[in-house]
């Protein structure tokens, strides 16, 4: 499958449905990976992320010229929606790739070409540097700063709750190269090595019981010009590109995951769910995978979507929520007394669910989107 | 995928133009308009493209006609154009289950007629066979309920078999599926005048020095509606191109949904003036309320559909990237 054209849509979906369906032990590994500790999933993932790779799967989707195999958006999505069929869980690098590396593509396909492979391979994994202790909602007030020394960037300031931090090996920080007051307009992009001198990663306890976030720390830390993503001021509207992408693509991914736990609990109890219950979560669902599907199509297109696609991190917010409530429900008590491994997937997978109106941008923040920049209602 | 559409966008967009164009006249008759406007032509041609536009319109003015009559014709292929010459109308159900049921060689009937026909004869659906009985048969009466300005007729009975004329096995499902979707463009044309109103006067009401659109609440609550009603479209849109057993069910639960939250939060935004029958507004809650309870209310499409969940063991995946 190397050289030549990418495979049309139609013929992609149903040859890996037939790769994957031949590899009924490598899928078995990925649905039983289940941990507390983040490294050992990942390490995990990771052999289906070198398999898939190997196959010419992942690199379908993405630009002959960075490395893939052409194609667009839609390959990637369709590969998504297959692993979910067969209850697998989409490698947690993948959630970052989505929403990095669309920007990259067109902002520095220089750093893209040089590192797609390993992020596809799971050589490499990358996190997304935004949020700070005193900027979460209100992201263009964030003080991480970075200096021009020469041809480098001297980075000082403090990014939390980043997601995956302790597992990756380079960081995309959204900072302030102008003054503080200069707010939006100020910030720009930089890409940073976790082992760069002055750059510190800690791992943040979380409810979920698995260190999901991490706080990276950066005291005097030198970073080359040529990591520079754009030029010196795109910063916000790289992340307003950037968060387009994560609109459309992480929904999917999750409709993807969220799905497969109903037809878990629909294995599992069958007759004795409350219909109305299974219909509400799976209503809660569907319109979600729809939609996000839209976004994609449009982003394949060359479409640039805008503020509706506030609506797709909505829906996920209240999918997540309500199919682990059903999930809660069905289990009739595992979740709060189990105590055996499935017991405690379960339990991880219930109180991780409650983050999901939380990160990414905040429930609250995405219907103000909404209210103000889709109905125009007046800015307050 | 389905096929491409019989008429182009252009064509589409004339065809609203002009049908919006004679509603507008003063004393608009819609029967006339509809007719006027070639409904039924298009219909025939390409349901996909007409369908949203004439009941989202439908929905969107507080319109009342026989169209859902048309598109239940229309659904049964060759049957409906045999049908169309001996029936006036259809009975259709006030639940998620048929209008009619064979029981003991007798026809039991319950449901509505979109307007009154006394000397005419109408179609009732039982099972996978359509009966014609004469309306002359049946109980009527006019339907005054929450919402007297659709006019529904309710026809109840039970009729002797014996001497009705009935179809041969046919896909009522088909029917089904195409009244539902109907209704939920219906229910998101109501939803979308409630919403476009209601923020409308969130941008101009004044209290404590600001207007009311600029607090959170407010933004929130019109955001839910909005979102509530993207998410039916999302639905509604796929239920024209796969899997309508699931995808026409959900399109509908999601779009009463979307005009039960609408008619509460829009109320709520305009407050007294919105519960007075100075405004509009009652219009939108009543004609939502009885869209609802057509081919089966959200609740109990809501419980279909988990069944259908439940049957089917993998829950479906309609839409493909």
């Amino acid at each position: 499958m190397t050289g030549g054209r990418p495979l049309e849509l139609d013929e992609f979906r149903s040859q890996l449905a037939t790769w994957l369906d031949d590899r009924p032990a490598l899928l078995d590994r990925q649905r039983t990976c289940f941990s507390l500790e983040l490294t050992e999933v990942v390490d995990v993932q990771r052999e289906l992320q070198e398999e898939l790779f190997a196959g010419g799967w992942v690199r379908h989707g993405w630009p002959e010229a960075l490395g893939g195999l052409g194609g667009d958006a839609r390959h990637r999505a369709v590969l998504y929606d297959e692993l979910g069929v067969r209850r697998v869980a989409i490698p947690e690098s993948y959630l970052t790739v989505e929403t990095l590396v669309p920007m990259l593509s067109v902002h520095a396909p220089d750093l893209a070409q040089r590192h797609l492979a390993d992020l596809l391979r799971g050589a490499e994994r990358w996190c997304q540097g935004f949020s700070e202790p005193d900027a979460g909602s209100d992201l263009a007030s964030l003080r991480t700063k970075a200096v021009r020394d020469g041809d480098d960037w001297v980075v000082d300031g403090h990014k939390i709750w980043t997601s995956q931090a302790t597992v990756s090996q380079r960081c995309v920080v959204l900072l302030r190269t102008g003054t503080q007051e200069s707010r939006h307009r100020g910030l720009s992009m930089l890409l940073v090595d976790h082992e760069t001198a002055g750059v510190e990663v800690r791992p943040i306890r979380t409810m979920s019981g698995r260190d999901e976030l991490g706080e990276v720390l950066f005291d005097g830390a030198r970073v080359p010009g040529d990591r520079l993503i754009g030029e010196p001021g795109d910063g916000w509207a790289l992340a307003m590109y950037l968060l387009q992408w994560e609109r459309g693509m992480y929904p999917w991914q999750r409709q993807a995951g969220l799905l497969a736990t109903l037809d878990q609990l629909v294995a599992r109890a069958g007759e004795a769910i409350d219909p109305r219950a299974l219909a509400d979560a799976y209503l809660s669902v569907l319109p979600m995978r729809l939609s996000a599907g839209h976004t994609i199509r449009r982003l394949a297109a060359g479409e640039m979507p805008g503020p509706e696609v506030s609506v797709d991190k909505v829906l996920l917010a209240r999918a997540e929520l309500a199919v682990f409530d059903l999930a809660d429900t069905v289990l009739d008590g595992d979740v709060e007394l189990g105590d055996d491994a499935d017991d405690a997937e379960w339990r991880h997978d219930w109180l991780f669910s409650r983050s999901a109106p939380i990160y990414g941008g905040s429930y609250e923040i995405q219907r103000q989107i909404l209210a103000e920049r889709v109905l125009g209602l007046p800015r307050g | 995928m389905a096929d491409a559409p019989a008429i182009d966008r252009d064509e589409v967009d004339l065809f609203e133009r002009s049908l919006r164009g004679l509603l507008d006249q003063p004393q608009a008759d819609v029967a006339a308009a509809l007719d006027a406007s070639g409904w039924r032509d298009f219909l025939a041609v390409d349901a996909p493209s007409v369908v949203p536009v004439v009941f989202h319109l439908h929905g969107e003015r507080v319109l009342a006609s026989g169209a859902l009559d048309d598109v239940v014709f229309e659904a049964l292929g060759d049957t409906g154009v045999e049908l169309r010459a001996t029936t006036a109308a259809f009975v259709h159900p006030l639940r998620a289950a048929d209008a009619g049921a064979q029981r003991d060689g007798d026809l039991l009937v319950d449901g509505v007629l979109l307007a009154d026909c006394s000397d005419a004869t109408v179609a009732v659906v039982a099972g996978a066979r359509i009966v014609t009985v004469p309306a002359s048969a049946l109980e009527r009466s006019t339907v005054h309920g929450i919402d007297p300005a659709l006019g529904l007729v309710r026809a109840r009975g039970m009729v002797s078999l014996a001497g009705l004329a009935m179809t041969d096995d046919v896909d009522t499902a088909a029917l089904t599926h195409a009244c539902r979707r109907a209704l939920a463009h219906e229910l998101l044309g109501a939803v979308d005048s409630m919403l476009t109103s209601a923020t409308e006067y969130a941008g101009v009401r004044q209290q404590f020095g600001q207007p009311i659109g600029a607090f959170q609440a407010v933004k929130h609550r019109l955001a839910d509606v909005y979102v509530a009603r993207q998410a039916a479209d999302a639905v509604l849109q796929e239920s024209w191109r796969s899997d309508p057993e699931c995808t026409t069910l959900a399109a509908k639960a999601l779009a009463a949904h979307a005009g039960a939250l609408a008619s509460e939060h829009c109320l709520q935004v305009f407050g007294a003036i919105g519960f007075t029958l100075e405004h509009d507004l009652h219009r939108f809650v009543r004609r939502v309320r009885v869209l609802d309870r057509l081919y089966g209310s959200e609740a109990a499409l809501r419980i279909e559909l988990g069944r259908l969940l439940q049957r089917r063991g993998r829950v479906p995946r309609p839409g493909a990237a």
